[in-house]
């Protein structure tokens, strides 16, 4: 029985190789040599030419009153903004009962809110 | 006395669109998790407007008054809970002031009242002795206080984020000198297990091997 499967399997599976077609237009053969694309007509498309809108503007009117025809239609985006670097930090260890700078030392502060910034 | 200063964090590699990374102890500092804007300001004093709290100056800061001050900070890029802190806030400390400040912080709607900011200290592993961290104001040295802030803690998880949060409570003793976050985004979502399916197909593999050994 053992043997009679591994034969069976010996001879089925060379057999699918065998039987394939090598030159079938299922499988890239001899038959794919020197094809090319069908001829055929080619199709040009021209843009339409960029005109002025012809607009007579009154007395009190001008260029302005066609901002929205004269828009481009790309938009550039905000340049970003990098964000700013961090400035070297004069950071020390020290021991722990270091001398402190007096508050008075410290940079003077002024009162601050957004609304007085306005 | 003897005093060793050993500055820290001179390696800022420049590049072209993005500013580099500080060491302040042991946090990295990225300028891009840092705060932006001054969104609201109530009872504080600066040292230098809302730019004290934005260029990533340590000696530049914002205070409370006496009557307690209120900030709100808002941050460009989102900031994400992940693991470990998630934000740190540096605090700038003076002679005979107290060595921990206390202040009430609100985020997404939740506030923890009495969040503390305490000596930033650290073990020197040559010594073994507790020394503590100071900025150099040029005519003399200030303590900081650091403390940091878990975002689970405020309701933020998963693929949440802040933009946004305010300080209350600030004391005329609390300079608030830097804030930044250091997750700018989510962490990355959890392996996929091997569907129970696999399994189940190599248990079956092995009960018919199993089988038909018996049958022989």
């Amino acid at each position: 029985m053992k043997k009679a499967t591994l034969l069976a399997l010996a001879l089925a599976i060379p057999a699918t190789v065998i039987a394939a077609d090598k030159d079938s237009v299922y499988a890239w053969g001899a038959w794919s040599q020197n094809i090319q694309p069908a001829a055929g007509p080619r199709i040009e498309v021209a843009p339409a030419a960029v005109s002025q809108p012809q607009v007579n503007f009154r007395p009190n009117e001008n260029a302005a009153f066609n901002r929205v025809a004269n828009t481009p239609a790309a938009v550039t985006p905000p340049p970003v903004t990098p964000p700013p670097a961090i400035p070297t930090p004069t950071v020390v260890e020290v021991d722990i009962d270091a001398p402190v700078i007096a508050p008075g030392d410290l940079p003077e502060t002024t009162p601050f809110s957004l609304k007085s910034r306005r | 006395m003897k005093k060793i200063l050993i500055t820290i964090s001179a390696c800022l590699c420049i590049h072209a669109q993005s500013a580099s990374a500080a060491t302040i102890g042991p946090y990295t500092i990225d300028p891009a998790g840092s705060v932006s804007t001054v969104t609201s300001a109530s009872n504080v004093l600066s040292t230098n407007g809302a730019d004290a709290i934005t260029d990533l100056e340590l000696t530049t800061y914002i205070q409370g008054t006496t009557t307690g001050g209120s900030l709100g900070l808002g941050f460009n890029n989102s900031l994400f809970n992940n693991t470990g802190d998630d934000i740190v806030f540096y605090f700038v400390r003076a002679d005979s002031e107290p060595t921990s400040s206390f202040f009430d912080l609100s985020i997404n709607g939740n506030t923890q009242v009495d969040v503390e900011a305490s000596l930033f200290t650290f073990i020197d592993s040559d010594s073994g002795l507790t020394k503590k961290y100071q900025i150099d104001f040029g005519n003399g040295y200030a303590d900081m206080l650091i403390a940091t802030i878990e975002l689970g803690d405020f309701g933020i998880t998963g693929t949440d984020f802040i933009n946004e949060l305010t300080i209350s409570n600030l004391g005329s003793t609390d300079r608030l000198a830097l804030a930044a976050g250091f997750n700018l985004s989510a962490n990355a979502p959890a392996e996929v297990p091997l569907p129970a399916a696999v399994w189940l197909f190599i248990t079956g593999l092995g009960a018919l091997g199993m089988i038909s050994r018996r049958r022989r």
